[in-house]
């Protein structure tokens, strides 16, 4: 009973998303998912594909004013390519936003009287800079080479116009507002080339390519039932799952306990040569991960207008950091929540007994013990530190220095969508004979997809189920690990195939209204 | 407004400092709310987790409303310790899970799990027995359970070791 009081906060955290006591007062900034993984879209073959989710949770209604990016803010992808914990490349975006009608706002004469209107949109929207547009959201994309604040970004050109200037396109507020949202979003796709490189491995005449939009929530998972413990059913809590009936934790993967179905999220995308990324043809292997900072200080206008209701200034304070799946939500202690995300890779030595000393088996083994199970018994956990702090050797390590990250393999051909495993390159590991061999990797097992998590990270990689397995000891023996076969799921379905076969990715999201 | 221009003064100045500005003068004292204070935004991802939270307190729950039983947890445990079957890291685990009223849990020899449930009834005790066998079946797939009275005992993990296994369930039975 001790333990469970001490593992168990006076009242819980959160999920995936809003998992840190402080960022859930920061939404904009909040940073929920991070994906990166070889292109699968046909084509594209050399090319990789990063996506960086925020903005959590976003219903379907969400306006009037639906759901924006902080332009006080800046958003960042990290690429490391030699292994330290330490950015060698960094995608900067920084948003604008101005209103419509060269910036008066869009009016409509009243009685003689031109009065600004409320909403964001003043009519239908079909392309970039439609005058009906009331509320507007620019960007640029800069590119730092080295540590992130050691130089000035070199900004990045829109091969659409010429200029520096990218496009966000409106949220799917609804059919009547934005018919079709698929060819409307599309044209908010702009190529790039990225400045210093000349890429290799690419079809001549592609580009890399960005965007950054609303999409369909891509992480499935059955929030409340995984974080009550790993699908506490019914009997145990007295609480139902979403959908009919309770998860069941040894079911189908799809039971139809995804939370997040009709759920929104914004996010950042870019596809970029593996060869622009990578430190050399010899050295495939990059991680990164994803970061939002805030300036240091924020004082209130009083008097607020559009353009400043507030004064930012100081030093960026990054917070928000995401990699690995999950490492924040159910890793990290609550004490060190924040700490996680303001914290940098390099550094992550700090946050070690986290992962060889892990909380939620003990917690898993709290309520379910009563059936027989038990946790991994062999501590420290040295799967863990391969699958979450340094790859899988022969796959995807970069080197011997232990930081959370996504780790890519870019010389893993991509594995076409339909053919895709939602458990990704789980499936690829023969039960190990003792721990101190560890798993032994078998690119020859059925169903074995190497491409997939945790060598890189694709959308159709199921990483809750993944994760829950991984931590209840898959990688252990059984001696060590005794449920480590047991085929844990949260009820809540991952498939590529119901996900876009090309770049995004993620699927248009939820309209507002689905009315015509 | 004045305030709000000179501070924006200020905040621009530290700008120029990217790694080392100040911090902006302290703001006046306000009411502070709990730094985890439920959220009441009804947001998956809190409200859905209250479960997680009501976890101490039911425990806490199970462990002072315990039936009345003939084979408590510890009985047994005794008993198996002087059978030469230590039993090691013994903690309480959630009843529900199992229907019971109480339950613990224990390892011997390693990884061999011993869970002990008490029951109010025997019926009960046999209810529990086939919840936990058809619900937890891929969980725990050796397990091998036995009643006695209202309390349930459930070895698993044992397949490698059946002695072990059969010592439990005999001392168990001889109570």
């Amino acid at each position: 009973m001790a333990l469970v009081t001490a593992l168990t906060p006076n009242t819980v955290s959160a999920s995936s998303h809003r998992e840190a006591p402080f960022i859930t007062k920061y939404p904009k900034v909040d940073g929920t998912d991070f994906y990166m993984f070889n292109s699968y879209e046909p084509g594209r073959t050399g090319y990789v594909t990063i996506l960086a989710n925020y903005v959590p949770l976003q219903p379907k209604y969400g306006g009037p004013n639906f759901f924006s990016l902080d332009p006080d803010a800046l958003y960042e992808i990290h690429v490391d390519n030699t292994g330290d914990g330490v950015e060698d490349l960094t995608f900067q975006f920084q948003f604008s936003q101005m209103l419509g009608n060269s910036g008066n706002g869009i009016a409509l004469n009243i009685g003689g009287t031109n009065v600004a209107i409320p909403l964001a949109t003043a009519g239908p929207l079909a392309n970039i800079n439609e005058p009906a547009q009331n509320f507007i959201e620019t960007y640029t994309l800069g590119l730092v080479r080295g540590p992130r604040r050691q130089s000035a970004a070199t900004l990045i050109t829109n091969m659409t116009d010429g200029t520096t200037t990218f496009h966000k396109p409106f949220d799917d507020a609804g059919q009547k507002t934005i018919a079709d949202y698929a060819t409307y979003s599309s044209k908010f796709i702009s190529n790039f080339d990225i400045p210093g490189c000349t890429p290799t491995g690419v079809a001549a005449g592609t580009h890399s390519r960005v965007y950054v939009g609303q999409r369909a929530e891509g992480f499935a998972v059955n929030l409340g039932q995984v974080f009550d413990l790993v699908n506490l059913s019914v009997s145990a809590l007295g609480k139902s799952g979403v959908g009919s009936g309770e998860a069941d934790l040894t079911g189908a993967q799809d039971q139809g306990k995804n939370v997040t179905a009709d759920q929104n999220i914004t996010t950042l995308a870019i596809e970029v040569p593996a060869s622009c990324l990578t430190a050399s043809a010899t050295s495939p292997v990059i991680s990164g991960w994803t970061t939002s900072s805030m300036r240091q200080a924020r004082v209130l206008n009083p008097s607020a207008t559009f353009t400043t209701p507030s004064r930012e200034g100081g030093a960026w304070v990054q917070v928000s950091r995401v990699g690995m799946p999950l490492v924040n939500e159910i890793v990290i202690g609550l004490p060190d929540k924040d700490k996680f995300n303001g914290s940098e890779p390099k550094d992550d030595a700090q946050f070690a007994a986290y992962v060889t000393n892990p909380t939620l088996p003990a917690l898993v083994e709290a309520v379910y013990g009563a059936t027989g199970m038990l946790a991994p018994t062999t501590f420290p956990r040295a799967d863990l530190v391969a699958a979450f702090l340094n790859g899988v050797p022969n796959v995807n390590v970069l080197s011997s220095t232990l930081y959370e990250a996504i780790r890519l393999n870019t010389a893993v051909p991509a594995t076409a969508q339909a053919s895709q495993s939602n458990l990704g390159a789980a499936t690829c590991f023969d039960a190990p004979v003792d721990n101190a061999h560890g798993p032994a990797l078998d690119l020859g097992a059925a169903g074995c997809d190497p491409a997939g998590f945790p060598n890189g990270r694709r959308p159709g990689d199921d990483v809750v189920d993944i994760e829950l397995r991984v931590a209840m000891g898959f990688l252990l023996d059984q001696d060590h690990a005794p449920i480590r076969a047991a085929p844990l799921v949260d009820g809540a379905e991952v498939d590529a195939t119901k996900l876009q076969n090309a770049f995004p990715y993620l699927n248009n999201p939820t309209p507002g209204n689905e009315g015509t | 407004m004045r305030t709000f221009a000179l501070l924006s003064v200020c905040l621009l100045a530290a700008c120029k400092h990217d790694t080392a500005a100040p911090p902006p003068p302290p703001p006046a004292p306000v009411p502070q709310t709990p730094a985890f204070a439920a959220d009441s935004t009804g947001v998956p991802g809190t409200k859905d987790l209250v479960g997680l939270g009501q976890l101490p307190p039911m425990m806490n729950a199970e462990a002072s409303h315990r039936a009345p039983v003939a084979i408590p947890v510890e009985k047994l445990f005794d008993a198996l310790a002087q059978h030469g079957v230590a039993v090691a890291n013994k903690h309480q685990v959630l009843a529900r899970t199992a229907a019971a009223s109480y339950c613990m849990l224990g390892t011997t020899d390693g990884t061999v799990a011993i869970a002990v449930c008490e029951y109010p009834t025997h019926d009960a005790a046999l209810a529990g027995e086939k919840l936990l066998d058809g619900r937890y079946k891929k969980l725990v797939p050796d397990a091998v359970r036995a009643i006695n009275g209202t309390t349930l005992v459930t070895v698993a993990n044992a397949d490698r070791k059946p002695a072990v296994r059969d010592r439990v369930l005999e001392t168990f039975k001889a109570l």
